[in-house]
């Protein structure tokens, strides 16, 4: 592998383990919210949470950019502070934790719909309060769900293109993560040079696959 | 003395509103009141709304003075701090603990009075299970574990919801022996449901019997098993003493003298039952020779009558359950005061052990 792939996978699981810190915690709190209150408009929610997934990427990286450009709402905030979004690696990471956001969601509900509820009534008969039920049973119920999410939501970043390119756009050392550097080599070489990254993302995926399959079958037990 | 009150009303489906009002005095003699009834007909319910786990529509609970809930007031204590434990039938320990991580969970959250772990750990033989994962007990040993891990969180009432119905015949008197044992060593009241007539005349002094969300009848037990209108005989309990090494000689509370169907070693107790359809009445002034091994001297206490049976309580030495035939008591005149001979075979009496 020569420099610029190397720099291409540095920059992929930097990324990603940035957009994993980013979802986690949000994916965490609604896949918990979710899987154990019942209330109206319950399923509009879960169907906005989970759009990213059905959406064309370059859609939702298009929204992103209207939120983050220059003048969006957000976009002029956060470059008045210095933490400009567009064409940044920092762009890198928003589009990734968006587009991985409703897998790790929709894992970490299915963990915590595998806890037994009675375990949480039981605990607060012995005197836990709702968040130290939460903190000290729940959570390390569900512990192996959710590390299987982290992991799924990791693969699902560092394979992220159609969203990264349109807010971060192609700059080498900067945004160009391993799946833009295979659009890049296509772009620039053909074809024929464009193995040895593919092969990467492919070995990546499965182990992560097989990683977070592993996680989830334990949580399952 | 501690004393529950309980009156609240929770409408489950459409179909199936639970409306239950009964109010218990736990005292040293009777420490273990017990809510009877078929399945589905609220008694788990009832337990969660005593627990604060369900909120109830309208009502209220009181235990010793202290409003728990109150709906018309607005009030609705947390569970967490009711200080009211529950062991459920399948125990329910956190399996990401081992057996003294489950303790200590408890220990560290205790908000009423405190019990000392060691005793605890003492009363129910935990001591070679502290270390061991919670998958890897037996049903008796995890409910001994449960009740265990209650205890230490300091409850001022236990709520025992079929702690034994998961378990092994053998595991499940092994069991209840557990749960006396604690009530009376740490001097804590407990509520117990059931749908089994053996564990509760074993068990409770008192009871609630529940039918369809209703309270039917509330009082002593002897008295509330007699009136249940389920077919069939109802268990009495009893608790002997074996007499000698290696025969069946046992004597009963008050030293009458039985004979039972199994060997036992001198001194050791057994809890053994008699339906109330194998025990034979015969009137005093008849000598008549039977095989019959025990015969207990005893006094009418209650009848009651529908068409084919007559249900006596007799006072002999023991409170008996007696089902006989409206012949058969009008043969021998049976009124309350009426002086009676209850005899039953010793192969009628099953031993729970």
């Amino acid at each position: 592998m020569d420099a610029a792939e190397w720099q291409a996978l540095g920059l992929s699981a930097i990324v990603g383990l940035a957009a994993v810190a980013c979802v986690l915690p949000a994916a965490v709190a609604c896949g918990y919210f979710l899987a154990t209150r019942s209330f109206r408009g319950k399923t509009l929610i879960e169907t906005v949470l989970v759009l990213p997934l059905v959406l064309p990427p370059v859609v939702t990286g298009y929204a992103l950019l209207v939120l983050f450009g220059r003048r969006g709402p957000l976009g002029g905030v956060l470059d008045a502070i210095g933490l400009p979004i567009v064409f940044t690696w920092r762009g890198c990471v928003v589009a990734s934790a968006v587009m991985a956001f409703p897998l790790a969601y929709r894992a970490c509900r299915t963990a915590f719909e595998g806890v037994d509820r009675r375990f949480g009534a039981i605990a607060r008969t012995l005197g836990a309060g709702r968040l130290d039920v939460f903190v000290h049973v729940t959570l390390p119920m569900a512990w192996h769900g959710l590390v299987a999410a982290a992991i799924l939501a990791f693969a699902r970043s560092v394979g992220e293109f159609g969203a990264t390119i349109i807010l971060a756009g192609n700059v080498e050392g900067q945004t160009r993560t391993l799946p833009v550097a295979v659009f890049q080599e296509i772009q620039s070489r053909g074809a024929e040079g464009v193995w040895r990254l593919a092969l990467l993302c492919v070995a990546l995926a499965t182990g992560a696959l097989v990683a977070s399959e592993a996680f989830a079958r334990r949580s399952r037990r | 003395m501690t004393r529950l009150e309980v009156d609240v009303r929770r409408r489950l489906s459409a179909e199936f509103t639970l409306d239950v009002e009964f109010a218990f005095t736990f005292e040293s003699t009777r420490r273990i009141a017990a809510l009877f009834g078929p399945s589905g007909c609220g008694k788990s319910t009832t337990l969660a709304l005593i627990a604060g786990l369900e909120r109830p529509d309208a009502g209220r609970v009181v235990l010793d003075g202290r409003v728990l809930v109150d709906v018309a007031a607005g009030v609705h204590v947390p569970p967490q701090q009711r200080a009211i434990g529950l062991v459920h039938q399948d125990g329910l320990l956190f399996p990401h603990l081992d057996v003294a991580g489950n303790l200590s969970f408890a220990e560290r959250r205790a908000c009423g009075r405190r019990v000392a772990r060691a005793d605890v750990v003492a009363a129910l033989r935990l001591e070679g299970l502290l270390g061991r994962s919670v998958g890897a007990l037996s049903g008796g040993e995890r409910q001994r574990v449960a009740l265990g891990r209650a205890l230490l969180s300091g409850p001022r009432l236990l709520l025992l919801d079929e702690p034994i119905s998961a378990l092994d015949e053998k595991a499940r008197w092994e069991v209840l022996g557990y749960v006396e044992e604690v009530a009376s060593r740490f001097d804590v009241p407990a509520l117990y449901v059931s749908h089994q007539r053996a564990e509760v005349a074993r068990l409770a002094a008192q009871v609630a019997r529940l039918e369809a969300g209703r309270v039917a009848t509330v009082g002593a037990t002897a008295s509330v098993l007699g009136q249940s209108p389920e077919a069939g005989g109802v268990p009495n309990i009893l608790r002997a003493t074996f007499t000698n090494e290696g025969d069946g000689d046992a004597r009963l509370a008050g030293g009458v003298r039985i004979t039972l169907p199994v060997r036992g070693a001198s001194d050791e107790v057994v809890w053994c039952q008699v339906s109330s359809g194998a025990i034979t009445l015969e009137s005093p002034r008849s000598a008549s020779v039977s095989s019959a091994r025990n015969r207990l001297p005893g006094t009418v206490q209650a009848v009651a009558r529908d068409e084919m049976r007559v249900r006596l309580v007799i006072e002999a030495a023991v409170p008996l359950h007696v089902d006989v035939t409206p012949q058969a008591a009008e043969q021998l005149q049976l009124k309350p005061g009426s002086a009676v001979v209850c005899t039953f075979k010793t192969h009628s009496i099953e031993v729970l052990r």
